[in-house]
């Protein structure tokens, strides 16, 4: 399957690994198998939304999912 | 005394110009630890009544507690606190750069300031000596030319100067106090009491050292827990980034606010204000505060265009949302030459930021027109008009005298309804959080002992996966987006850890971004007091400091009728992450009512009060 991947703010860095926002997984793949194959970092993966709304690591993705992977919000001061 | 404090306070009154020094009981010490929570218990017994804020009855207390003096990170932080002239009623603001630890080492844990001076003064403290000294030649300079007029006239850069600008001076309401041109008191406009008092600047240096309970263990946990948060901040990115790392998480949750919280997403916005396009943009580089290994205050210098070309303290996050993406203004070095000016002038960046956003909108809607602004357009993204109004707001002139008594009385001077687009909760300007996507600050909004305020919580943070408190039950998942399970409980507990952290005093970014442990912030506590306290008796501390905040904001009229959101709050998003969607603000209000054990009239019952020692 194949999904698009959002790496926002701090995570831009990752974005060679997601050429076009695009990955390809095998079916059943969740969220942190994903994550694994992009190389982030999983302590910090604590804010992932899924088509808009908020998902864990475990989430079994599907085919044409969007998935946002945001940085946690550090000093909301 | 070997508990990390002097047990001392100094006392000025500046119509007798006198200084005394009194003792601070103990047992006040070990019920409410320092900082605002001790100041916010001497305002409530030194101020029994109502009081307008410019009184000279009024006070403005300067506080420490027992995490001054030793080099603890995150440690160079103090509180002030008094009647503040936006709400009425109690307002504490903390500062940082080295203020804090050097009224310590001058050996006092407080400094209250009461009465009116005749004629503008400042004040040098250099340990037992005190001065009053005139200050008529530095009243009308701005706060940073106040602070270099200061160390150049007493020959001593070791001085670490608190001060106001021309806001305060003039009583702009949301003036604010700056801390050695590196640190801002920012909210509440306590800068403007120092201003009604003719006090335009407080000097202190101090070569004293607080005894400490078991200094060993606590030289060994300063280090241990330094370089801990050292190593995260490094991983993490806050030490790279500081906060305008947020920005773009913030707005992808809906948090941050867009055209005065009417707008729904801005992606481009923040992307162009946040991390790593600031850092980058702005050459931003950490200015730490002293002893912090974080350095979330940044260091800019912007060559081009010449117009924003400036090497000063850069934006953080919540100016960025204020002065940015709150008015469709994208360009991070427009919102620096505004927050430059702000900063000089001395008034608080997130509360002229909405006052902005305000008047955008009321332009907007025909309300004003360019014959009162003076000719000047205030448009959405017209960086022109940020920056002439902020100049106008801090010098109480033109258009922007209008808004002196704060955005609610503006308002009500504009009329037409204005009052109903004017977001606030007290009087006082929401910060840059948006209760809508993070419903666990609509409580906090709602009951903020100050008004409207995120740090005085954090909970936010919890939400967008910031930073936990596990020794509080404090948890990842432990609330989800938009759900109300556990979102009371959730606030609660973090405005009394942040009231904690508010009495210690200690930044809040160190738990909240260098993920420093509250088991590791206990240790230390004991190392340094001797008292054995557990994490559940620091809670306490800060439950009953919030307590009595609340307690004095009853007596000046806000009981539960007054904890409410202003009605943009209930307008859901037409798009975005938090599509749909308002804070279900009763339901949570009945929640935490509950959880503070108070009545439905948001008054603390008698069983809450006797758990915590108060009446």
């Amino acid at each position: 399957m194949t999904v698009t991947v959002k790496l926002m703010s701090l995570f831009e860095k990752y974005r060679p690994k997601v050429p076009g926002e695009k990955a390809v997984l095998p079916e059943g793949a969740s969220i942190r198998d994903l994550a694994v194959q992009i190389g982030l970092p999983l302590e910090y993966l604590r804010i992932i939304t899924v088509n808009g709304k908020q998902e864990t690591l475990d989430r079994i993705l599907a085919d044409g999912d969007l998935i946002y992977f945001f940085p946690p919000a550090i000093g909301g001061g | 005394m070997k508990n990390g404090y002097y047990q001392t306070l100094l006392r000025i009154d500046l119509t007798a110009r006198r200084a005394t020094v009194e003792a601070i009981a103990e047992g006040d010490l070990k019920k409410f630890i320092g900082g605002a929570g001790l100041a916010g218990e001497i305002l409530r017994r030194e101020v029994p009544g109502k009081l307008p804020p410019y009184d000279p009855r009024n006070k403005v207390i300067f506080a420490t507690g027992p995490f001054q003096g030793p080099p603890i990170a995150g440690g160079a932080k103090f509180s002030i606190v008094g009647i503040s002239p936006v709400t009425g009623t109690f307002a504490d603001t903390a500062g940082g750069a080295d203020w804090g630890p050097a009224l310590k080492d001058a050996g006092y844990d407080l400094l209250i300031i009461e009465g009116t001076a005749d004629v503008p003064v400042s004040l040098r403290i250099m340990d037992d000596q005190v001065r009053f000294e005139k200050a008529y030649h530095l009243w009308g300079k701005d706060a940073y030319d106040t602070i270099d007029a200061v160390h150049r006239e007493t020959g001593d850069r070791k001085l670490s100067i608190a001060a106001i600008g021309p806001a305060g001076e003039k009583k702009v309401a949301i003036a604010c106090v700056v801390i050695d041109k590196h640190s801002f008191a920012g909210r509440c406009g306590l800068g403007a009491v120092m201003g009604s008092k003719n006090l335009k600047a407080i000097a202190v240096r101090g070569t004293k050292k607080a005894t400490l309970h078991d200094p060993d263990g606590a030289k060994a946990l300063m280090q241990k827990l330094s370089h801990d948060i050292q190593e995260e901040v490094k991983k993490n990115g806050f030490r790279e980034h500081g906060t305008p790392n947020l920005c773009v998480t913030a707005e992808g949750l809906g948090d941050m606010p867009i055209k005065y919280w009417a707008g729904d997403i801005w992606p481009e916005g923040a992307k162009s204000l946040g991390a790593p396009n600031y850092t980058e943009a702005l050459n931003a580089k950490p200015y730490p505060c002293k002893f912090c290994p974080v350095g979330c205050h940044r260091n800019i210098r912007i060559a081009e265009p010449a117009e924003y070309a400036i090497e000063a303290v850069g934006p953080e996050y919540e100016t960025l949302g204020m002065m940015g993406t709150n008015l469709l203004i994208a360009d991070p070095k427009a919102v620096s030459r505004a927050n430059d000016i702000a900063n000089r002038l001395g008034i608080d960046t997130i509360s002229a930021g909405a006052m902005v956003g305000f008047a955008m909108e009321c332009f907007e809607r025909g309300w004003i027109t360019a014959r009162d602004t003076g000719g000047v357009e205030i448009r959405w993204g017209n960086p022109q008009a940020l920056i002439s109004l902020v100049k106008q707001i801090g010098n109480r002139e033109g258009f922007g005298a209008l808004f002196a008594e704060g955005t609610l009385k503006a308002a009500q001077k504009i009329g037409r309804g204005a009052e109903e687009i004017v977001v606030h909760c007290k009087g006082l300007d929401l910060p840059a959080h948006d209760p809508r996507a993070c419903i666990s600050l609509a409580p906090t909004y709602a009951t903020g002992t100050r008004g409207a305020c995120h740090f005085r919580g954090g909970c936010e943070d919890v939400e967008m996966g910031g930073f936990y408190i596990p020794e509080v039950g404090i948890r990842q998942g432990g609330v989800k987006f938009f759900e109300q399970e556990n979102q009371a409980l959730l606030a609660a507990k973090c405005q009394d850890f942040f009231a904690l952290l508010n009495s210690l005093v200690l930044c809040a970014f160190m738990p909240d971004g260098g993920a420093m442990p509250f088991s590791g912030m206990r240790d230390l506590f004991n190392a340094i007091t001797g008292w054995n306290y557990s994490c559940e008796d620091l809670m306490a501390a800060g439950e009953r400091g919030f307590t009595v905040q609340r307690l004095i904001n009853i007596r000046d009229g806000y009981d539960g009728k007054a904890d409410t959101l202003p009605p943009k709050m209930f307008q859901p998003a037409r798009e975005g992450f938090r599509a749909g969607k308002t804070p279900p603000l009763k339901e949570l209000l009945g929640d935490y009512y509950k959880v503070r054990d108070w009545d439905e009239n948001g008054i603390p019952t008698a069983r809450a009060l006797k758990k915590l020692d108060l009446s």
